[in-house]
């Protein structure tokens, strides 16, 4: 009988998933991955994660939860950093050690360290290590890591073409993507396009003018969970809004829209997060019509970026800007209310062609 | 040039004894009260820190009093800390205040530099002097402070006790040279050791672990440790700026040793760090487990993201060693009765703790 590894579906694996899943099924065990985040899922991380950890967090406690019971083996790495300089959230540092004690009658846990922070080749061993518990060929492992990259780079690039997590991942596994050695070529995306509607977008029938198209700024793992964000990437298209979210860009666009910052932000994911909002405020102007942010409530990160963003679109004083905070008790007529008066707002400057009216109550465009 | 800096509990001394010496005009920020820290919460994020808010208001109070250099700590790790610095000055930009942000990063090579540049006229000669003056009065009020950890449970007047702390401060601010320092330093020891001490009888001992300037700010902790002693309670507090200083910036041998001690201890529960004083948090409660401790309490801002994983780790901890852990989360709501409410509890559960614990001794071995 194959060995059974878990992997939640929550925090990283928004990221990641197709790579380890591709990775350990290419090497022959079975993978068992927890449902999308339900109310019962949530409820019982609440109840086992401690009061101040984030809503992410939270999520995952209650994924393992799920997962104990069903699987050998846990896979929980603790991803300190994937790329040079940078590290993802001190949670994350910590998660592996913060399951083992907050959820009792564990199966294993293989809590592998990722610290790609001093260079992006420290990956190598830990591929191996974690793959020699399953199989003792080194060429089956290294064929395995081989084409799970190459699924994570589909992956990437049907995420890139405007699809949501959940719509990248469904493709992926119905094989409904371009051959591997397109992705390079044919990975424009909507961010390169200054001025477009992503590709799956349908107007609103019946009019001319093209759609809106607002940023989702966030966490992947907060954005594209369809129970916690209360969907709201298909609240906004059934809008007739374009959504477009961090996962969209291109990573050289983010670094080049970054680079006026007095200091460059140590987690990875806020400055994709910061980045994609940069950019849109920076060269197209035209390219979004407004933007949203999404936090988890209790995410430090967030705390501060969001700040910083609210700080950098109001200094320019001319892109809407929301910032959305959510947490276990979020309603969906509250969300709902707020998203539906955001695009209203945006609506109806574009009516009165008024986009020299600043979206923060004043009127000048310095405020 | 007129220089502040934030306070930090007795820590302001050391600052302007350096920045004094370096020929600056300093404008201390005046002590931390509830004005304060109402202005940084008015004007901070509202999930940040604690520590980021009250040295918000710290700085708009000492900017409003002619202040035109503010010099503040950076970092590099996960910890929200490291941003600080730009999102402050971002802030006070915004509310029209004006001064420059000097960002010291945590490392010799980049700190020299810049305090040679906040003191153009001076030798590098008189630059290091300024320096080994500023760290003989930060070991000296840091070995003052333990001593009255000591001295205070076992003193018939435990009010004496903080009296003489405060006057051994204020000799030590009118010291200007090392030897000066020195004396100060004897006298305050001399009346402390003159003090009348209650005849000698077992105390219990109680460790202080956590957020480092939660743990030193008084206005922040409601003054635990004083409050403890007066108990009756024998406090060590694991944090020094002393401590850290020797760690992270001389690099002593000693230092790098109880360093390593630490994660050693740590190692079983928290295999990494997570930024902070999170893996301390864990290493030093297992320490003070080990060496017969009777409890530990962890003091930590909302929202501190290392310690929340700490946290989470704590009770594992606490029921593996038989050691009863408290958590204080203290946020700009913490009210005076319910600390001390909370610390009474605590307190007299260990003390409960221990006569059982005697009884069953007694029964035992029968003496």
């Amino acid at each position: 009988m194959p060995l059974r590894i878990g992997i939640p579906r929550a925090l990283l694996a928004y990221y990641y998933l197709p790579l380890w899943e591709e990775f350990f099924v290419q090497l022959g065990a079975e993978v068992i991955i927890s449902p999308k985040t339900n109310k019962e899922l949530l409820d019982g991380g609440v109840e086992l994660a401690v009061d101040e950890t984030c809503l992410p967090v939270k999520v995952f406690m209650g994924h393992v939860d799920y997962l104990k019971s069903r699987a050998d083996v846990l896979f929980i790495p603790r991803i300190v950093s994937v790329e040079p300089q940078k590290y993802t959230c001190p949670k994350l540092l910590g998660l592996p050690d913060m399951v083992k004690s907050n959820i009792a009658n564990l199966p294993v846990i293989w809590g592998d360290t990722v610290n790609l922070s001093a260079k992006r080749r420290d990956l190598l061993p830990v591929v191996y290590r974690i793959g020699r518990r399953i199989s003792p060929n080194v060429v089956r492992i290294t064929q395995a890591f081989w084409r799970a990259c190459r699924q994570l780079r589909k992956y990437e690039c049907l995420l890139r073409r405007g699809n949501s997590v959940e719509e990248a991942y469904n493709r992926l596994r119905h094989r409904e993507c371009a051959p591997w050695f397109w992705t390079g070529l044919l990975s424009p995306g909507p961010a390169a396009r200054s001025n477009g509607p992503s590709a799956q977008v349908s107007r609103p029938a019946g009019s001319g003018a093209p759609p809106i198209t607002v940023a989702v700024v966030g966490h992947a793992y907060n954005i594209h969970d369809t129970y916690l964000s209360l969907d709201i990437i298909s609240c906004l298209r059934k809008m007739g809004v374009n959504v477009l979210t961090p996962e969209m860009m291109r990573r050289d666009d983010i670094t080049r829209a970054v680079s006026h910052l007095p200091k460059q932000l140590f987690w990875t994911f806020c400055q994709r997060i910061m980045g994609t909002a940069c950019h849109y405020l920076n060269n197209c102007q035209q390219a979004v019509d407004g933007i949203i942010n999404i936090a988890a409530f209790g995410c430090g990160p967030d705390s501060l970026v969001g700040e910083m963003l609210a700080k950098e679109t109001r200094r320019r004083g001319q892109m809407p800007f929301m910032l959305l905070t959510i947490d276990e008790h979020t309603g969906e007529a509250g969300l709902l209310t707020r998203i539906e008066a955001f695009i209203d707002m945006i609506r109806w400057r574009r009516q009165r062609n008024a986009c020299d009216l600043s979206p923060y109550g004043g009127l000048g465009s310095n405020i | 040039m007129r220089v502040t800096f934030p306070r930090m509990g007795a820590l302001d001394l050391t600052f302007n004894t350096l920045f004094k010496q370096l020929g600056a005009e300093v404008v201390p920020p005046p002590p931390a009260t509830k004005a304060t820290l109402a202005l940084g919460v008015k004007h901070a994020p509202e999930f940040a820190c604690l520590p980021l808010k009250l040295m918000l208001g710290n700085f708009i109070q000492a900017v409003e009093l002619g202040a035109d250099t503010i010099v503040m700590c950076g970092g590099c790790g996960p910890c929200r800390l490291g941003h600080y610095a730009q999102v402050q000055q971002q802030i006070l930009e915004d509310l029209g205040y004006r001064a420059r942000v000097v960002v010291l990063e945590a490392s010799v090579c980049d700190l020299l530099p810049k305090i040679r540049h906040l003191a153009p006229h001076k030798s590098w000669r008189e630059i290091l002097r300024a320096i080994n003056i500023a760290w003989v009065k930060m070991n000296a009020s840091d070995g003052i402070e333990s001593l009255m950890l000591k001295i205070r449970p076992r003193a018939v007047k435990p009010r004496a006790v903080t009296e003489i702390y405060e006057q051994g401060l204020q000799l030590l601010a009118a010291a200007h040279t090392v030897e000066e320092i020195r004396t100060a330093h004897r006298e305050t020891f001399a009346a402390v050791k003159a003090l009348p001490l209650r005849a000698e009888k077992p105390l219990l001992r109680i460790g202080i672990v956590g957020e480092l300037f939660v743990a030193l700010e008084p206005l922040v902790n409601q003054e635990i440790e004083r409050r403890l002693g007066e108990l009756q309670v024998e406090v060590k507090r694991t944090l020094y700026v002393s401590e850290w200083v020797r760690s992270h910036l001389l690099w002593s041998r000693q230092a790098r040793k109880q360093r390593r001690a630490v994660k050693d201890a740590a190692q079983p529960y928290l295999g990494h760090w997570v930024g902070g004083h999170g893996l301390e948090s864990i290493g030093r409660t297992i320490q003070l487990a080990q060496a017969g401790f009777d409890g530990v309490i962890q003091v930590l801002p909302f929202t501190c993201m290392p310690e929340i994983v700490a946290k989470s780790i704590l009770p594992q901890i606490s029921k593996d060693y038989g050691m009863p852990v408290m958590t204080l989360v203290l946020d700009e709501h913490a009210g005076e009765a319910g600390i001390m409410t909370r610390i009474e509890a605590f307190v007299d559960l260990l003390e409960r703790r221990r006569k059982q614990e005697d009884v069953r001794y007694e029964r035992i071995f029968g003496s």
